[in-house]
């Protein structure tokens, strides 16, 4: 059976200054039920203005949010059944932590004693045990308690879309991972639909089915976490997920079966995965893990020279040089060089995963 | 804390990270210390007096200006004066919040600053001014009775001058910048995201403002309104010329004693109570900040 979408966006934009601003530019974007929906992109490219118009915190100037099919134009927001984590978390101060659970429930007017049990379920949720937080002050609880008291208040009215405005922000990168890791058991268990807003793509490749990378008020690429990844429509996209090796592409000098041979500034011919019409300024986009480095010239390999090493978590990283005077990093889980700043390497890529990309 | 005191704290990362080297900053307050210490001294003075002889202030003892002191006009003029402060500490309040939350929140510089001028007024505007201009629109053929006679033909339809009315409106106007700026202080204290988060839960805005932002801004406007109270516990000027004879206040029974009447030990006497009234209004603003302590972390 096919499912209504919880969450669609027609055509949506919001300008500041008459018009001068284009903060949304004409984006549409869709939430299935039991999807998370990550927008992804850099601080002002509309991520929060377009989060805000569906929460009803800010209007549109053009365009149309359904929830549930409904078109909610001209609701203001405590009619709108979505929740909002916000950055902030926005905890209320003088509120206890099953006040601030209850205060959702205590609008819609819900009894006493349903109230009770209904907050006690979503802190066991969010694993606060509730005969040890209920009565705590939020000036006692520390960061990652915080977020889950937040995290509670809105999962308990049972919004049908959820909104999250970079939660996590203010964590640190353990707790924000484990934080994530369980926000999606708890997403998977409800069934949620929900809408990630963030700028740190590992957070959001964690926890999305899909992934919508914004830039400049519109949308520059939609698809799961992989997708985008591995086959980034553009060098922005590519620079935005993680470290990206780009060389520009001089000529093509062959493009058969959705492949291409290209010859690229660094003096050498690179095959890559995919073709197109590649007008000026085009490149060859690369991941680091998509090389491999050798000591010695396997032919047809670019030359370069070690700038940097590094170990990190399993992983060895090289800055590399070419001869062209490209820069680039490749990476690898075993230390297959033993080299240091100065010695000269030769480098291979992928042939299957290089992509040629527009600006 | 108070929005006023919270506005003066030092930051915590101050007082944790003491510099090697201490400055001495008991320093700053000698100029000042040594105006209140003179303060202090005719305190204790007044303190003497009031327990001293008619005419014998210095050398007897008696405690017969406190017996004076509550003689039943004496009981009805310091009932009559706490009751008027507390009524325009409420009002004050009142009028106050809206004017606050404006500040607060326009989005135009220039709204704000003339606003806060305009409320800023008071304070510099000598009080005696202000009570002859509120004697100009109050009085019988004052600017109001007579808009309204022309209005409606009544001929001096309303009383307002020389009475509790004319009173509470003159401490009403005075003392508002003593209500708006703590409150001000306390609105901006809280971020737009409570009230957002309380609309998103479900709040409309009446509810968010009863449940949120009046919670919240509580301490600042009860600053406000203590201050207003201690303000207006000892009010002169205005009870003076807007009471005319018929309403009198502390303040203008001490000055009669100890001026025209020469009864020093009972207008001291009358002091003592006012310090005192004064500083019970102050532990009560303790008591509000020790309750709200725990809310702003």
């Amino acid at each position: 059976m096919e499912q209504n979408p919880v969450l669609e966006i027609r055509n949506l934009s919001r300008t500041f200054a008459h018009g001068a601003v284009r903060a949304v530019d004409q984006i549409d974007l869709d939430v299935q039920p039991g999807e998370i929906v990550s927008i992804l992109g850099p601080s002002g490219c509309g991520k929060t203005t377009t989060m805000r118009i569906i929460a009803g915190l800010d209007l549109p100037t053009a365009g149309e949010v359904r929830i549930l099919g409904k078109n909610v134009a001209g609701k203001p927001p405590h009619q709108r059944n979505v929740g909002l984590v916000f950055q902030s978390l926005a905890i209320f101060p003088h509120m206890s932590v099953k006040q601030n659970v209850a205060f959702g429930l205590r609008m819609q007017g819900l009894a006493r004693n349903l109230i009770e049990a209904k907050v006690a379920k979503a802190l066991e949720l969010v694993q606060l045990s509730p005969e040890k937080f209920a009565g705590r002050r939020p000036s006692e609880l520390s960061g990652g308690q915080l977020q889950r008291v937040a995290l509670a208040r809105t999962l308990v009215t049972e919004p049908a879309l959820v909104l999250f405005d970079e939660p996590m922000a203010a964590l640190d990168r353990r707790l924000r991972d484990y934080m994530a890791v369980e926000l999606r058991s708890i997403q998977k268990q409800l069934g949620l639909a929900a809408v990630y807003v963030t700028h740190d793509q590992e957070t959001a490749s964690m926890m999305s089915d899909r992934v919508i990378i914004m830039n400049a008020g519109k949308i520059l690429q939609a698809g799961t976490p992989e997708e985008i990844y591995e086959t980034p429509n553009s060098k922005f996209v590519s620079d935005f997920l993680g470290d990206t090796n780009t060389l520009r592409i001089e000529r093509v000098l062959e493009q058969k079966d959705g492949k291409s041979l290209v010859q690229t500034n660094a003096g050498v011919t690179i095959r890559v995965a995919n073709s197109g019409d590649i007008g000026e300024g085009a490149f060859v986009i690369f991941r680091p893990e998509q090389t491999i480095v050798y000591p010695a010239d396997p032919g047809g390999a670019f030359e370069g020279e070690v700038v940097s090493s590094q170990f990190r978590s399993g992983l060895h990283r090289w800055q590399i040089v070419l001869r062209g005077g490209n820069k680039l990093i490749a990476q690898s889980t075993e230390n297959r060089l033993a080299s240091s700043a100065g010695d000269t390497v030769w480098v291979t890529i992928d042939p299957g995963k290089a992509r040629i990309v527009r600006q | 804390m108070t929005a006023i005191e919270s506005s003066i704290t030092p930051l915590q990362s101050m007082e944790n990270d003491a510099p090697i080297r201490k400055p001495q900053i008991g320093l700053l307050l000698i100029p000042s210390g040594m105006l209140i210490g003179l303060l202090l001294v005719c305190a204790l003075v007044v303190l003497r007096m009031s327990v001293g002889e008619r005419d014998a202030e210095w050398t007897g003892w008696s405690l017969k200006a406190y017996v004076q002191l509550a003689s039943a006009r004496n009981i009805g003029i310091i009932i009559d004066t706490i009751w008027m402060a507390l009524l325009s500490a409420l009002i004050t309040t009142l009028v106050a919040f809206p004017i606050a939350l404006f500040l607060t929140r326009t989005t135009s510089t220039l709204a704000r600053r003339v606003v806060l001028i305009a409320i800023l007024l008071p304070m510099i505007i000598s009080l005696l001014v202000q009570s002859f201009g509120w004697m100009a629109i109050l009085g019988p053929n004052g600017l109001l009775n007579q808009a309204i006679s022309a209005a409606t033909g009544i001929e001096r339809p309303l009383s307002l001058l020389f009475n509790r009315t004319g009173v509470l409106l003159g401490l009403v106007q005075t003392s508002i910048p003593l209500a708006v700026l703590p409150a001000a202080a306390a609105l901006r204290s809280i971020p737009i995201s409570l009230e957002e988060a309380a609309n998103v839960l479900g709040a409309n805005r009446i509810r968010t403002y009863r449940h949120i932002i009046l919670p919240l801004a509580w301490p600042g406007m009860a600053a406000g309104a203590i201050l207003v109270f201690g303000f207006n516990t000892g009010a002169f000027a205005v009870p003076l010329l807007l009471g005319g004879l018929k309403v009198t206040t502390i303040a203008v029974v001490i000055r009669d004693q100890m001026g025209s009447l020469s009864n020093w030990p009972l207008g001291a006497a009358l002091s003592v109570l006012l310090i005192l009234l004064a500083l019970a209004v102050q532990s009560l603003n303790r008591l509000i900040v020790r309750t709200n302590a725990e809310i702003k972390e």
